[in-house]
């Protein structure tokens, strides 16, 4: 903990006229690029890079990561009413939130989302305050063994989302693995997959996978029920505000999903949608009602925007205590300390601690000024849900195209776009989980990465997995995790024989 | 061109006099024609992420050009996903002065690799611009206190030491590492390389001691190098860095003869006149000259290496030469 009159100090920095307006800023381009899918953070603070460089460092600084935390509540916007994440840190926020919108209750959703991004970031930038500096040194004790287990960990959850069938949901867990590896193989410069395509040569983006499997789809869906002659407004009841019992089973998921979130945001080699896998897994795990979950669970949206807020916060206690990025945008802002002639590290701390303190408690200003800034717009974007069927899907598909399109201006992304509608389709068709899917294709790159990292490091000798306290803990939470899944189902069965009897 | 022409007919048939006198007009249309602009936009292209090195070198270029006049029609800069898909895009517009890019030594290598078919002839490199020098680090409390020391320990025991770098097998950080082992006569293929997905991921890896060393863009060590978490032992520049970096002897003063950087260059689509490469060459002779270039380069702790175009093009063959044998000896190479 650092002196308290110096982070206090931070606020006075932080509010000055100038620096606010800059919050302000970074607040308002967040929000508002955060909802289109494509354009996310990284892309905004990469735009406006060289022009901060004639501005005030600490201004700019302030405004970059005011984007960065921002795009986190406008992202949930689309997710919400268009199924269409605007981030991919979002992608879990559409499981229940878009089905919360169909069921009349998007204002709800929306205002949880707002309220639990508020949430989710104040927790973790009090962490950050706090335990910046202690947490750094227990980030770096996670090497490729431990991130290894931590996905094997998080891959375990794939057994909550398996339902009725536990064989559709591996085919849609092992299809998102699989999908993982299309690409250059990282170790050997190998191509895999790739089928002679040079788009696929990074892999396949999951942002075009998410938003094609739920937005796309979405839109095939609505065409279909139109020719059924099923398709019908929806109609929005009750207040757009949650209500009091939703508030209830909200609120344990908002603290769990912001210290998860805040937690793996601190990793530096685990990033926000991990977060969120792991925030929504485990709401779903802990609820007494998991078939809610993916019809509109309040919890469900809860969770994953209160991790994705808090893992964007976290991502600055290694890059300000160490200048390691906790992920990728946080490593464009790396980029953006350099080029101000900042090194970010422990010296930092010391020799600058009013750029310091001013950058950490303007997050604290920046999270209220999105709050107040993105309560009043539910109002008005709930209304989207009253446009015409026609015309509303039309908008999806465009978002979804112009979004996709702008992350590497490539028409083949666009083809893929349209083929992971179809197979969404066919998975909903078939009644396939698509959770299991997404966790894969999150989880395999860094699940392969790490073992082949781990397997060079100890000249393949597979007890290295194991060898630390952190990865041997997380190989047993790993095992309890798998056994309460065998046993839940079980104690359910015997449950039921005994009503029956 | 066409005017050039005229010249030389008139010239054989006419006097002198009225040679000089129609030399003169000509030479002077010649000259207002031919010296080629770009009329419409111009497009920067960068096949990586926004934010990464070579896209703020883009946008910084584009920002300076405006600024000073450089180049008056509007600039913008398109990121495409790999470089594949980004010089096949190039050469889709192959002639057309307006398609630039800003590329780096992936150039020459994934070409050799096989992961691209296009190359550099296929394109029209105009200048390099810069050097990213490689450094090559430990942490802070390693027993190793300079490179040829690691090298030398190394050589008795390759598996028991790995090697942490960001991006892939190939590019400069690995090849950096690999001339000074061979230097060090270790076959380099016996290094155990660990690749992880950037250099800050590589470089968290050193600093949590999970690999014994890192080899990574020496500017982007300097921070923890300050801070005490990483010891810099060598550093891949011909002679010693400023700044911070400094104190930090090069390999070849190390008596290993290693010199080798990530360079960064600028250029155009293929196909292009004589008169509009004379045009980009002037321009980006003119940006490495700015103060803005200057203080960024700096601030990367990065350093101009300014080539005109011919010296581009010789360099390049060069570098294409010592690459093949080097990622040949690494299995690199695609057969």
């Amino acid at each position: 903990m650092e002196n308290l009159s110096t982070v206090l100090h931070g606020f006075v920095v932080a509010a000055q006229p100038l620096n606010l307006f800059f919050v302000l800023l970074g607040a308002i381009l967040g929000t508002v690029f955060g909802m289109l899918p494509g354009i996310g953070a990284a892309t905004t603070i990469a735009l406006l890079l060289p022009i901060t460089f004639s501005l005030d460092p600490l201004g700019s600084l302030i405004m970059l990561s005011g984007i960065y935390y921002g795009a986190q509540y406008g992202s949930s916007a689309s997710a919400v009413l268009l199924n269409t994440p605007g981030t991919a840190s979002a992608a879990m926020t559409t499981l229940d939130g878009y089905p919360m919108a169909r069921k009349g209750r998007g204002g709800a959703a929306l205002a949880i989302s707002a309220v639990a991004s508020f949430l989710g970031g104040t927790i973790s930038v009090v962490g950050l305050t706090v335990l910046a500096v202690p947490l750094s040194k227990f980030a770096l004790r996670f090497g490729p063994p431990e991130y290894f287990m931590l996905m094997v960990f998080s891959l375990s959850a794939v057994s909550a989302f398996t339902g009725a069938s536990v064989s559709k949901g591996l085919i849609s867990a092992l299809s998102g693995l699989m999908l993982a590896t299309v690409g250059i193989d990282m170790q050997t410069n190998v191509s895999r997959f790739t089928m002679g395509v040079p788009d696929f040569q990074n892999g396949i983006s999951f942002l075009i996978v998410v938003v094609g499997l739920f937005a796309i789809t979405e839109v095939f869906f609505n065409v279909e029920r139109w020719f059924m002659g099923e398709l019908a407004p929806i109609p929005i009841s009750g207040k757009l505000w949650f209500t009091r019992d939703e508030w209830r089973r909200a609120r344990g998921a908002i603290g769990r999903g912001g210290l998860i979130g805040f937690i793996v945001g601190v990793l530096p080699g685990a990033g926000g949608v991990i977060a969120t896998v792991l925030a929504y897994t485990t709401e779903k795990r802990i609820s007494r009602h998991p078939d809610e979950f993916g019809r509109g669970a309040i919890e469900g949206v809860a969770a994953t925007e209160a991790a994705n807020n808090a893992s964007s916060s976290g991502a600055f206690v290694p890059l300000l205590t160490l200048g390691i990025p906790g992920s990728g945008i946080a490593a464009v802002l790396l980029g953006a300390f350099v080029l101000f002639g900042i090194q970010p590290g422990p010296l930092l701390f010391q020799n600058q601690p009013d750029l310091v303190w001013g950058l950490i408690d303007s997050m604290y200003i920046g999270n209220i000024i999105l709050l107040v800034l993105n309560l009043p717009l539910i109002g008005l974007f709930v209304r989207i849900l009253y446009i015409p069927p026609g015309i509303l899907l039309a908008l999806m598909l465009a978002i979804a195209s112009v979004g996709v399109y702008t992350i590497d201006n490539s028409v083949v992304d666009l083809y893929l776009l349209l083929g992971f509608g179809i197979i969404g389709y066919g998975f909903r068709k078939l009644d396939i989980p698509i959770p299991p899917l997404i966790l894969g294709i999150v989880l395999g790159p860094t699940l392969e990465q790490t073992l082949r990292q781990a397997m060079i490091i100890s000249n393949a000798d597979p007890r290295f997995l194991v060898s630390s306290p952190i990865s041997a803990s997380l190989a047993a939470l790993t095992l309890v995790s798998l056994a309460l899944s065998f046993l839940g189902p079980l104690r359910n069965r015997r449950k039921k024989r005994r009503e029956q009897n | 061109m066409h005017n050039l022409r005229a010249i030389t007919k008139l010239a054989v048939r006419g006097s002198l006099a009225s040679m000089i006198a129609l030399g003169l007009t000509a030479a002077s249309s010649w000259s207002a024609q031919a010296a080629w602009k770009p009329t419409g936009p111009v497009q920067i292209m960068v096949h990586t992420k926004p934010g990464s090195s070579p896209d703020v070198i883009a946008r910084t270029v584009q920002k300076l050009w405006k600024e000073h006049g450089i180049v008056t029609v509007p600039v913008t800069v398109l990121n495409k996903s790999t470089q594949a898909v980004g010089f096949s895009y190039l050469l889709q517009h192959k002639g057309d002065p307006t398609k630039l890019t800003i590329s780096s030594t992936g150039t020459i290598s994934a070409k050799l690799e096989g992961i691209t078919t296009i190359g550099f002839r296929d394109l029209t490199p105009i200048s390099l611009l810069m050097s990213e020098y490689v450094g090559f680090a430990v942490p802070a409390d390693s027993p190793y206190k300079t490179g040829k020391a690691f090298m030398e320990a190394l050589a008795k025991n390759p598996s028991k030491f790995s090697i942490a770098t960001g991006g892939a097998r190939g590019n400069p950080n690995h090849t950096t590492v690999a001339l000074a082992a061979k230097a060090a006569g270790i076959d380099p293929r016996k290094l155990k390389m660990v690749v992880f997905s950037s250099g800050a991921d590589a470089r968290s890896a050193v600093i949590g001691k999970h690999v014994d060393a890192v080899t990574t863009s020496a500017g982007s060590l300097i921070g923890q190098m300050q801070s005490g978490l990483l010891r810099v032992i060598a550093v891949s520049s011909p002679k010693r860095l400023s700044g911070p970096l400094s104190n930090v002897p090069t390999w070849k003063e190390q008596g290993l003869d290693v010199v080798n950087a990530n360079w960064r260059w600028g250029g155009a689509t293929g196909g292009l006149s004589a008169d509009q490469i004379a045009y980009w060459e002037n321009v980006f002779a003119q940006t490495v000259k700015t103060k803005e270039w200057k203080n960024f380069v700096a601030k990367k702790h990065a350093e101009t290496t300014y080539l005109n175009h011919a010296d581009t093009l010789k360099y390049f063959q060069q570098q294409e030469k010592s690459l093949k044998e080097l990622l040949g000896e690494l299995d690199l190479i695609k057969k």
